[in-house]
């Protein structure tokens, strides 16, 4: 039915919902759901030339558990019970 | 369409995650306790309702096998629909919502209504058998429910809050009770 065809979806959704997150600017506190947003923006206004190399190591390393752990909600199959 | 269906999905979701953008202006200490406070709020409806949900398969089932009758079915499925109309209210009328979960909150309570009325036509439906007019609304509402619970697990870890475990259920078990049992 929609619902079981949806459980396929959520994997599309997750993905979705990854590059929403990484869009999203959150608190300077939070590390895991900022950086990986605030990133790409850092590259390109803070750093005059020199530190060019070490800006893109940071973001990719954050980029990584953000996307991983997002990707995982939409995925994973029921296991029985509603899902409210 | 299952593309276009999928295309809804995904950006429904993300609307509802990107909702609640940009409100990280609350001072940490009343936002953690804000949050904390709603989530104490919301738990017992949500439990409440996954628990009141999970009643309705041994009724659709005993129709199914001939076990129950038509008028008895229907009058059980009615009154799980008033007691979820009872939850519907309850989440609706939710108070002191963080600024940051605010949008995912109304599209979460929304789902309520969609369950509600889809419960609604279910009862209505149980006698003739006749399901083909149910509303087909699981997708919008697993989408928000997904939505609601990625938000709140933002928030939460900006905030250093620890969810309950079961929340990773919300979005991920069945959504609507299906009078075919798949």
């Amino acid at each position: 039915m929609t619902d079981r065809t949806m459980r396929i979806w959520g994997v599309a959704a997750s993905v979705a919902v990854a590059a929403a997150i990484a869009g999203c600017g959150g608190s300077s506190s939070d590390n895991a759901s900022t950086a990986s947003s605030s990133a790409p923006a850092n590259a390109a206004s803070t750093s005059g030339g020199g530190t060019t190399t070490t800006t893109p190591t940071a973001p990719t390393t954050t980029t990584g558990p953000t996307t991983t752990t997002t990707g995982g909600t939409g995925g994973t199959g029921g296991g029985g019970g509603y899902g409210y | 369409m299952i593309a276009a269906a999928r295309a809804a999905v995904a950006v429904g979701v993300s609307a509802v995650v990107l909702a609640g953008c940009g409100a990280g202006g609350d001072d940490q200490g009343s936002a953690h306790h804000s949050v904390e406070a709603y989530l104490a709020r919301v738990e017992p409806i949500r439990l409440g309702v996954n628990r009141l949900l999970d009643g309705a398969d041994p009724i659709l089932s005993a129709y199914r096998d001939r076990r129950l009758g038509p008028g008895a079915a229907q009058r059980r499925m009615a009154a799980l629909e008033r007691r979820f109309a009872a939850y519907a209210i309850r989440i609706a009328a939710l108070r002191g919502v963080p600024a940051s979960l605010r949008g995912a909150q109304h599209a979460y309570a929304h789902t309520y209504v969609l369950e509600d009325s889809y419960l609604s036509a279910l009862a209505t439906a149980l006698p003739e058998r006749d399901y083909e007019g149910l509303p087909a609304t699981q997708a919008r509402q697993r989408a928000a429910i997904i939505g609601w619970r990625i938000r709140l697990e933002v928030v939460a870890r900006r905030l250093g809050i620890r969810l309950p475990a079961d929340l990773q259920l919300a979005g991920r078990g069945e959504i609507a009770p299906s009078p075919l049992g798949d």
